[in-house]
């Protein structure tokens, strides 16, 4: 393949640019341009379809160059011989082919049908015949086409595997002794060895599956082929791969143009160049495969262990007729012997346990039933107990009704559990039980070092109502704070002795009061309980505060403490005092003791926010309030001010306006007047240009 | 004129038939329950589908959008009438029947000592 003159100077298109020189060629200079340059030009605008470093081809370069010159006729792509016929088909393809009523359905390739992937030919049929005759003379066994087959077959691939490039020195090939080791070693990621991987690893031999073809005699493992017949059988295939040139003794088609020196690889069949994918979609596509894997090698493993199972289990089932049978001659030898062993029991004793349990499922469920009737029954009992709940009172009396039992396939059987009525009502007594006996230790622990003397302590030891009758809407009740803190208390808790004990300070039973010394925990006898009387007010106030202190600084950065809640003043009035003096100083001082607030009475002069029981924890946001409107009342006096005083300038100009123009017509009409008195009147014309100039 | 001899043999043959069988019946549970275990794990990993119910989800679009992600990552619910493997054997149906009404048996033996102790609070707080 001779490459043309210019290849070299291969032209590219290119924009023009400025900053590049080109030549100019004038009409005279044209001759001398290299005409192979030009025709290369014209060359490179036909696309020919073909790879750039295959467009050197001579073919090609051929029918380039010609077209538009000659015919198209004269020029031609070559193409290998395919034109001759093959007379003899008709005699070895005769047979008809009948459509079956279904589809044709198959998950197999074209080559797990056809065997082994090497065919004999002619050439080995002259081989294999007279081997085999001198084998029936030496009265061993034939070897058979299919064995035959089955050497080539290995011995190409092993060969392939290991010279790759054996074509260029076919004689150099490998004798039967290096190859072996290749030859025996069973590659078991090929899909062509499952079976016998297959075979190794669940030890079945021979693997043979349902869907393997019943062959009249199975061919013979490759290891023992080799053995018998190796030497003579790869003579035949050494000598039959020279002749080939290292070549495959069977032709394949040539696919990919991997071999440059190809001379037809030029107008081989172009493959669709696969669009480019983004990268996205490739990583996608290849974690979608990855889990694709993961799944069949999952399935595939658990499949491996299933056929195990029934491996065992067939050995299993295999030994247990072994057993079987051992056991009927041991009886009958020991009938003819006449021996009563005590090991007779023996055999019998594990016979018993060997047949399969087939009552138990029926067993269980019977079980089962029981179990819910009990169930049923003691939810039953509960009803009896607590006859509010009408849930279960039918229940004892038909409850077939209720839970028909319904016969379940083993299978079918949920997984989850039952709970009975019975546990259930147990567990919510028991979470019951546990709640108070909780709230009661609280209760202990908050009230240690107190002895509660009321009936029943544990109860609420004041009887609150939030006084609806005063409350016009009632609606509002849930959202208004106002209602929320009114209570009234309704009634104490009654307390034997009560009176007695708060006057004297005497205990109702002497033997009740105990006071406990929370640092020593020694129980001290006497003691003199702290006196409230709950009864001194009619109504307690139970959510305000004891006492309240207030710190004041008077003159002279004197401090003073204001006291409420914490003196009581006795409610005395007039008539507890004998003189006026008395009277007068006792008020004096409770006038002390007292807010001004408290001295004027008068509802409207507290604080409307106290009226309104706001709290005084809003007092920031009150305050903040105030100041926004404060602040906005400013504002919008400052703007009505500027308004105002906007509106009054307007009004100033139009008003200057009007007299401007009041003043010009004067001026004009005296100027007229003017004209016809006197020829100028200098100072009524300036006047009237500074007035239009101010306006 | 059978002898002794023979009788002690059979006699020998068929112990060592009943052990190998014990130990078979031992390995075939084996293999059963670890069967079990994986095809749980198998069946239970979040993929689009199994063998079982197919394995349509890899075929559809892209895994971000709503309808095939979803389903990738979803852990998958299954049932028994999805344990093609461990189920295909009837020994170890009745092996987990057996284990079944075992724990059943266990849990309710459990549950007497526990209403006792409530009936003993019960008590207790009257």
């Amino acid at each position: 393949m001779a490459a043309p003159a210019s290849a070299g100077g291969r032209f590219r298109q290119r924009k023009i640019s400025t900053k590049q020189t080109l030549q100019i060629l004038k009409q005279s200079q044209i001759s001398e341009v290299d005409n192979d340059d030009l025709q290369q030009r014209d060359l490179q605008e036909i696309e020919t379809g073909v790879d750039k470093n295959e467009e050197d081809e001579v073919h090609l370069q051929k029918i380039l160059k010609a077209t538009g010159l000659t015919h198209t006729a004269d020029t031609y792509i070559p193409t290998p011989d395919a034109s001759k016929e093959w007379l003899e088909a008709s005699k070895y393809y005769s047979g008809t082919f009948q459509h079956p009523e279904s589809y044709i359905k198959s998950s197999c390739q074209m080559e797990d049908y056809s065997g082994t992937l090497y065919n004999m030919d002619e050439e080995d049929d002259e081989f294999l015949k007279p081997y085999n005759e001198q084998l029936a003379k030496d009265k061993k066994d034939q070897l058979t086409e299919d064995e035959f087959e089955i050497m080539m077959y290995n011995f190409e691939k092993t060969i392939s595997d290991k010279q790759p490039f054996l074509v260029t020195d076919p004689t150099h090939i490998l004798s039967l002794n290096e190859i072996k080791l290749a030859l025996l070693q069973v590659d078991r990621s090929s899909v062509e060895n499952v079976t016998q991987v297959l075979a190794e690893d669940l030890n079945v031999h021979p693997f043979i599956t349902h869907f393997d073809a019943k062959l009249p005699k199975k061919p013979r493992q490759l290891k023992v082929l080799i053995e018998l017949h190796g030497t003579s059988v790869y003579d035949h295939f050494k000598k039959r791969k020279i002749a080939r040139a290292g070549n495959n003794i069977t032709p394949i088609l040539k696919f990919t143009g991997e071999d440059d020196n190809d001379a037809y690889i030029c107008f081989r069949q172009r493959q669709f160049r696969q669009q480019r994918k983004t990268r996205r979609a490739d990583v996608q596509s290849s974690e979608k495969l990855l889990k694709l894997f993961r799944e069949l090698k999952a399935t595939k493993d658990l499949n491996v262990l299933v056929a195990q199972r029934e491996l065992l289990r067939l050995e299993s089932i295999k030994t247990e007729h072994e057993i079987f049978e051992l056991r009927c001659r041991v009886k009958t030898i020991k009938r003819e012997l006449g021996i009563t062993d005590s090991d007779e029991d023996l055999i019998a004793h594990k016979k018993k346990k060997l047949p399969p349990p087939v009552v138990q499922p029926a067993a269980a469920a019977v079980d089962v039933k029981e179990e819910k009737k009990k169930g049923l029954a003691k939810s039953s009992n509960n009803a009896n107990i607590d006859r509010n709940k009408a849930v279960d009172g039918t229940l004892p009396d038909t409850p077939q009704q209720f839970q028909p039992y319904v016969k379940l396939p083993p299978s079918k059987i949920p997984d989850m559990e039952l709970e009975t009525v019975d546990r259930l009502l147990s567990s919510k007594e028991l979470s019951m039980q546990k709640f108070v006996d909780e709230k009661l230790k609280k209760r202990k622990l908050a009230e240690a070092g107190f002895t509660n003397f009321t009936d029943d302590p544990y109860n609420p030891w004041l009887n609150i109502t939030t006084p609806y009758q005063e409350i016009l809407d009632s609606s509002h009740i849930p959202y208004s704070s106002i209602a929320s803190s009114l209570f009234d208390v309704e009634s104490f808790g009654y307390v034997p002795n009560a009176e007695r004990y708060i006057e004297k300070g005497i205990a109702p039973n002497e033997g009740d009061v105990i006071l406990i010394n929370p640092e020593t925990g020694k129980i001290s006898k006497k003691s003199a309980p702290e006196k409230f009387n709950p009864f001194y007010m009619e109504s307690a106030l139970t959510s305000g505060t004891l006492m309240t202190l207030r710190n004041r600084v008077g003159r002279l950065g004197q401090t003073y403490i204001d006291r409420r809640g914490m003196v009581k003043i006795p409610d005395l009035t007039r008539d507890d005092f004998e003189n006026e003096e008395e009277w007068d100083a006792f008020e004096r001082k409770r006038d002390m003791a007292m807010f001004d607030s408290e001295t004027h009475p008068s509802p409207l002069s507290e604080d409307p926010s106290c009226l309104n029981n706001i709290s005084n924890d809003t007092q920031v946001i009150r305050f903040g309030s105030m100041l926004v409107s404060k602040s906005y009342e400013t504002l919008r006096e400052t703007v009505l001010q500027h308004r105002q005083h906007y509106i009054q300038r307007l009004r100033l100009q139009q008003q200057q306006m009007q007299q401007n123009q009041l003043a010009q017509q004067q001026a004009q009409q005296q100027g007229q007047q003017a004209r016809k008195n006197s020829p100028l009147p200098p100072a009524a014309a300036q006047s009237g240009s500074i007035a239009k100039a101010n306006a | 004129m059978t002898d002794i001899r023979e009788y002690e043999a059979l006699k020998k043959q068929l112990q060592q038939a009943i052990l190998k069988k014990k130990t078979l019946d031992k390995q075939l549970t084996n293999i059963e329950e670890e069967i079990y275990a994986r095809e749980t794990t198998y069946l239970s990993e979040p993929s689009g589908g199994n063998i079982v119910r197919g394995l349509e989800a890899l075929t559809k679009g892209n895994p971000s959008s709503s309808a095939g992600g979803s389903a990738l990552k979803k852990r998958p619910l299954f049932t028994d009438d999805d344990r093609i493997f461990s189920l295909s054997s009837h020994t170890f149906v009745r092996h987990l029947q057996k284990s079944n009404e075992r724990e059943e048996e266990e849990e309710s033996a459990e549950s007497t000592p526990a209403t006792t102790a409530a009936q003993r609070k019960r008590k207790r707080a009257d």
